[in-house]
Formats: C-alpha cells, structure tokens, sequence
C-alpha cells in the first residue's frame, strides 16, 4: 500500500495538488472536492498539507514540483478518473456572472456575462478595460461614488493551467487621472472563478468602513470597523482568521484609506496589485477588503485534454534548466544584471549605475533572508521569497520579497545597499499599503528636494532627510501614509507634489502621465524608453518590457523598436486578458502558442495568437481612449520623459554620457503613431477604431464631427 | 585575458559571476566554458550542438550584443552572457 511522504518545508503553497486531486476522484475542476488541502502559516512561513479521505491513488505526487508530497513506500492505488463533470454551459470557462454592487445603495446584484462580451474582450484586463470605459462617466473624480473599481479574472483562472491566478483591479486613477490598472498574481482570481464571476463591479461609497463578503452566491457589504485602521497584513490575518482560510482577501492598509493616490491592494500576505492609486479609491469608497470563497466547479471544454497537456507542460517546464535559477532567486536575480547593464536606478534616477550592490545580491539575500519560497496558484517556479530581516533594536519583520522592483526603487533608488534594509522597507510599504515603485520614486525624490533645500528641515519636524538611510524611509513612508506634514503633499504623487514645490523640482520628479517610473533607467536604452512613454497606464515596464531588445538591435538605434514596442504591448498584456502570468513563457520556453492552445481546451475559443493580438489591440486603443476622453491635451504632449533624463547624461556605469535627445524621441513617437495608426498626436483614428470595432468610441473622441 | 560575466542560469550552474578566461574569439571562450562546465552545453548553443548560439542566450562584447561565434575577442575584452528572460 502506498505511503505518502510529506515535507511541509518544500511546500511552496502552489496547490496543483489539490486540483489535481478532485480532478482524478470527483471529476470536478474545484479543489473544494479535494482530499488534500494545502493552507498557508502566514504570515508565519511555510504551509500545512492536510489529508482527509484520501484514496491513496497517488495522483498528486506525479505533479507536486517541489517533491513536498513524495512516495514513501509503496505504488498508488489503481483507481478509475473520475467521470468528466458534465453540464452544459454556454460559455466553457467562464464563471459566467459579473457582480456588481453599489456601496451607496447597498444593492447587489448578477448579470449573465454575454458571450459577445467574452468573445471581443476575453477578460481580465480586456473585461474591466471596456466595463470601465462604459460605466464610468467622462469627469468623474476619481476619489467620488461615481469612479468604479472593476475587479477581473480570466478565462484560464481556476482551470488547472499552470500560474494562472492573475487579477485585474482597473479603475480611474487617482494618480494619473486617466486609464488606471494594476493586476495580482496569488489565488484570488483563481477563488472569484469558484465563485462563479468572471468579474466584480463596485461602485458608490458606503456609509460606514466595510468590507464586500462573497461566498459563492450569498453577498453582503458588511461592517469593517474593527478592520479599519489595520495594516493590510494584519487586516488580512485578522478577515481569514474570523472567515476561515478559504477565503481569498483583497485589502487596502491605512494609506488607501487615507485616499494616497499611490495606495496599493494588497493580497496573500504580500503581493498586490500596486500601481496606479487604486487603493485609494477603495479607501474612497470606505471599503477596506474584498472576501471571497467560491465551491462551484469551473467546467471545461476539453477537460481531459487540459489535463493532458498541463501534465506534459509541467514535465517540461521540470526539466527547463531555468527553472532552478528563478525557484532559487526569483526576479532579485535581475538586481546585479540590470546595475551591470547600466539600467539601475540611483538616488532617484540620478544615474542608473551604483558603484556597489554587492549588498543587494540575489545570493546575499537568500543566504541572509529568504526562509521560504511562495508560490501563485498552479505555478511550479514559486519566484515568490518570504524573507525574515531583522536587525537588533531596528525591526524584526516577516515579508513577502522584495522582488526586483523594490529592490530597484525602494533599495538602490532611494540608496540602499542593504537587502536587510530593503526588505524592511518592502515591509512597511506593504503594510501600510503603499505600491513600493511609486513610494521609491517619491522618497528619493523627497530626499534629492531636502539635499537641494527646496524642503528643509522646516518641513520635516527638525529631521535630516538622508539617502540610504532606513530612518529617513521609514519616516517619510508613515507621514505619508497618514497625509501629515510633507507626506500630505508626497501623498500625491511626484507629479503634484513637484508643482507643489516648485524650485526646479519639475526636473527630477520621474515620471510619466503622473506615474511614477519603474525600475529600468532608460537614457540609454531606446525600446525600453519607447514602452515607458507609450504605457497606457504611464512609467510602467510590464506592457512590454524591451531592454533586452535594446541590448539585441543596439541600443542608440531606432530601427525596429516601435515595431518591437508594438509587438510586446500586444503580446503581453495577452497574458493579463487570459489571467495567466508571463514569466513561463520566456524563462521556461513555453511558446505563445501554447496559450491559445490552453484557451481552446478551457473555453472552447478557437483563436490564434493574431487573433488575440487584435484583441490586445482593441484593448489597448480602448484604454488610451479613456485617457484621452478623461484628460485635456492628452496624447503627444504626455507621452514624455522626465527632464532630467533630457537633460542630464548618466554620470557613471556602462552608459556613462548617455542622455536623452527630443529629436529621437519625435523620431520613435511619429514612427509609434503612425504603425497604430493614430495621428500624429497620438490619438486613435476613426479608421483604426471602426477596424477595432470600437465605434463608440468615436463620439467621445471626436465630439461635435461626423 | 577575457573576463566573462555570467548571469541568470549560466551563472548558476557556474556558481559564480565572474570567470577569466583566455580566448580569440567567442567559439573559442564558449568552448573553454563548455569544457569546464559541461552543463552550459544545452545553455549556450542550439540543440547544444556548438555550432549556433542558443536562441535563449544573449551575449554582448564590450557593451555590444554579439551572436556570431567568429566574433574576434581583444585581450582585456568584457563578454556579459545570460539567458534570455521576460522581465519583472
């Protein structure tokens, strides 16, 4: 008889195992139906396996990427597959409802999700784009009752498609002013799936703090106070404990609901969903968390085949020799690479080298902090680090990272050469719930302000405000999160708070459309400088991240790169529409195809990549629109760089000299507009809406013309 | 001498960052690293069979991106190799 081996300190959380379990013995892709159930300690490490009913069929060790469940004697018992749940569904896939709840009213109510809808826009980030477009109105604050928060899940979430747990919160942001998004990997789309929505609407402004309760069908808006006021981990193991592990929160810290325009969702002790400012708008709405469980089944198209090809894919991605590099270091692995390349950002994006990072190795911090690796839904890398830092008399913290990007903006940026003490400051800004790229780029550009005494010590209670300095952080991160003294102007952003200041602060407030830019300094780098100014969001490298690119075409050429540009902007965010998440698809290999591939089998759809790069694009177009129709002048005149990088040349590092020239910039925008078809302003043509079938966008955009 | 820096998978299976090496050319310093570290084999060529670079590797001479195995390498040159990755 078999007996199954179990080391809960390799346990990465992942939990294929559990659906791999109820689809082998109840047919149902619900890990709800599971014998085995895999809970997390947070925000202690580690996770517990628990079995209860077990068949001893053995199925779950075949797949377990960590070997936490093993063989410890014997063979599995040969039992049948269970019979394919069989029930008819329209939309293969799918949850099939949008939720959708006004905090003023209190009215909650379902909708069927249209399969017109599902087809043209897929999910994710494509259902929240167009809910977003056509139920906010042109003008709405984005911090009143009217701005909406669109919560979204994919098609390939829940199904048993590895890493696939991607959500999209989308709403008008505060920070920008225009098309805001952020998405989060973790088990919550995966959740909203068993729950039975493909997406959650929330509108309006409660009463009093609350929290949105969702179990399955039953729904309430329910009181918050005790919460409110907590930091959004404490508040996370606060809901779960009164809840039940189940249930999968999304919640905002203090800041967002002190309405910081750079406020984060947090969720799974440690990750979120942090650009953009749409915590704040959470905040705005006096809604501290989404909790939500679901145990309803997702039906497949092909069920068999989804298991089929999820067993060879996941033997493949086992055998890939990238995989141990990223299960080991995460994207931290990026730190010394990108200083060596001459992408790192320095003291607020001064230079883009440090002399020394030896403290910021992905080496040092997994020997000096990393106590457990975490993993997403379903993904056998587990890049995710939870990390321990303590330094005696200083702070003793428990947090998840810090990833690549707070190490870039909340670590060297700000000066830090210390994973210690960047990881402390990954923690307070999860804490207090504060996305670590924008409160990064604010710090230093606080400190550089105080080091050319445009603030003083007038401004700062008699403090000194110092780079590479974890008092000067912690400081600056707590009086913004409370909007008090200086950090009541910070709060805003760089943008604002540059104008606030005055001085000549304009020049070193990094940013594009009022987001702050993350972590890859591209003076010298023209791909890369082309995807940060075109973001539909603004400074953000994840719709197409190019600096390889740069380093394959030449970096100072112009060649080429809108098209390459294009390509990732479409390419990428296929991955936010689908709700999976994109670091399989270069560091294991696995070929775009294999996503249409996962789409047929899950929901039926018979798409080719072109056909989902038109979707890309309708989206894309779309999201710009809602920018353009929100913001006077927007277009040319906001797809910029900051001036410093105009007009200062990198002083140190591998581009040493390089800075930035409009007359290349004009040459890569002119080039950008006219492959999108968009004029030369950068807007939309008719012609290019009415080919992506988005004709109701044309009034908004060309009021008063036929 | 070259000194190789290795990043992302070629650096873990080295175990180290930086490696000097005495090479003319790329072949010839992809070779060295072959035969010191068998299992850069399947990392740096294609099908690991030597005669292409990987389509997953990037190599840059001097600060300039380098696929060509005949690439000439100056004594002191810098070679920066690693495997292609998405970004986070």
């Amino acid at each position: 008889m078999l007996k199954i081996g179990k080391d809960e300190t390799k346990c990465s959380g992942c939990r294929i195992c559990e659906l791999v379990c109820a689809l082998k013995n109840t047919g149902e892709c619900n890990p709800k139906k599971s014998f085995i159930k895999i809970t997390a300690n947070f925000p202690e490490p580690g996770y517990h396996i628990k079995m209860k009913g077990c068949k001893l069929c053995g199925e779950c060790l075949k797949y377990c990427p960590t070997k936490a469940l093993f063989i410890k004697e014997g063979e599995g018992e040969k039992i049948e597959t269970a019979v394919v749940l069989k029930k008819e569904s329209s939309l293969p896939g799918y949850g099939g409802k949008i939720l959708r709840v006004d905090l003023s009213t209190g009215e909650i109510k379902t909708e069927d999700l249209e399969p017109e809808f599902a087809r043209n826009y897929l999910g994710g980030r494509g259902f929240a784009a167009k809910l977003l477009y056509d139920l906010v109105k042109k003008g709405t604050d984005p911090l009143g009752p009217e701005n909406k928060v669109i919560m979204a899940a994919g098609p390939l979430s829940g199904a048993l498609v590895l890493a696939n747990s991607k959500t999209t919160f989308a709403s008008k942001s505060p920070l920008t002013g225009g098309y805001g998004d952020s998405n989060v990997g973790g088990h919550l789309a995966a959740e909203m799936k068993y729950a039975g929505y493909d997406a959650v609407v929330i509108g309006g402004k409660a009463e009093k703090p609350s929290y949105l309760f969702i179990d399955g069908d039953k729904v309430e808006i329910r009181d918050a106070e005790k919460y409110w006021g907590k930091g959004s981990m404490e508040a996370e193991k606060m809901l779960k404990s009164d809840l039940g592990k189940e249930f999968q929160i999304a919640v905002i810290g203090p800041a967002g609901e002190n309405q910081v325009y750079f406020a984060c969702i947090s969720h799974d002790f440690g990750r979120q969903a942090g650009r953009t400012g749409i915590g704040a708008v959470l905040g705005s709405k006096n809604l501290k968390a989404v909790a939500i469980r679901g145990d309803k089944p997702v039906i497949l198209a092909d069920q068999k085949a989804m298991v089929r090809k999820t067993k060879e894919t996941l033997e493949w991605c086992m055998k890939q020799p990238d995989l141990e590099t990223w299960q080991k270091y995460g994207t931290p692995s990026v730190t010394v690479w990108a200083n060596e390349i001459g992408a790192l950002p320095y003291k607020n994006f001064q230079s883009e080298h440090m002399e020394d990072v030896s403290g910021l190795k992905e080496t040092v911090m997994r020997e000096k902090i990393v106590v457990h690796d975490k993993a997403c839904m379903l993904c056998p890398m587990a890049c995710g680090k939870y990390s321990h830092s303590k330094k005696e008399g200083k702070y003793d913290v428990l947090v998840e990272g810090p990833e690549y990007e707070t190490i870039a903006l909340c670590g060297s940026n700000c000066g830090f050469n210390d994973i210690q003490d960047v990881a402390y400051n990954n923690y307070l800004c999860d804490e207090l719930g504060i996305d670590t790229i924008s409160a990064g780029g604010v710090i230093a550009f606080a400190i550089e302000c105080f080091e050319k005494s445009i603030i003083t010590k007038e401004d700062t209670e008699g403090r000194e405000l110092k780079f590479g300095d974890v008092e000067t952080f912690e400081y600056l991160a707590r009086k913004i999160a409370k909007k008090q003294g200086v950090g009541k102007v910070l709060a805003d952003g760089v943008r604002l708070a540059s104008q606030r200041f005055g001085k000549g602060s304009q020049d070193f407030a990094i940013h594009v459309k009022g987001l702050e830019w993350s972590g890859y300094g591209s003076r010298n780098a023209l791909a890369m400088l082309l995807s940060y100014l075109t973001c539909d969001v603004g400074g953000h490298h994840n719709r197409s991240w190019a600096i390889t690119s740069d380093i394959e075409m030449g970096r100072e050429l112009l060649k080429g790169k809108p098209e390459r540009v294009i390509f990732l902007q479409h390419a990428r965010p296929m991955f936010d529409m689908l709700g999976a998440c994109r670091l399989l698809w270069v560091e294991l290999k696995l070929k775009l195809d294999y996503y249409t591939e996962m789409l047929k089998v899950v929901t039926d759809l018979d798409y080719t990549l072109e056909d989902i790069y038109k979707i890309s694009e309708r989206v894309w177009n779309l999201t710009r629109a809602f920018s353009i129709r929100e913001i006077e002048g927007f277009g040319r005149a906001y797809d910029t760089p900051p001036a410093r990088f105009l007009k200062e040349a990198v002083p140190s590092g591998p581009t040493k000299g390089k800075k930035l020239s409009m007359r290349k910039i004009n040459k890569l925008l002119n080039k950008y507009y006219k492959l999108r078809g968009w004029t030369k302003s950068g807007i939309p043509t008719k012609k290019k809406l009415k080919e992506l079938e988005l004709e109701f966008v044309i009034p908004d955009l060309f009021p008063g013309k036929k | 001498m070259i000194k190789v820096e290795l990043f992302f998978v070629p650096k873990n299976i080295v175990g180290r960052e930086e490696i000097f090496l005495p090479a003319k050319n790329l072949k010839e310093l992809l070779n060295k690293l072959v035969r010191d570290y068998p299992e850069l084999k399947e990392v740096l060529f294609k099908k690991g069979r030597k005669r292409e670079v990987s389509d997953h590797l990037i190599i840059m001479v001097d600060g300039l991106s380098a696929r060509k195995l005949k690439t000439p390498l100056k004594n002191g040159a810098t070679v920066i190799i690693f495997s292609v990755i998405s970004g986070g």
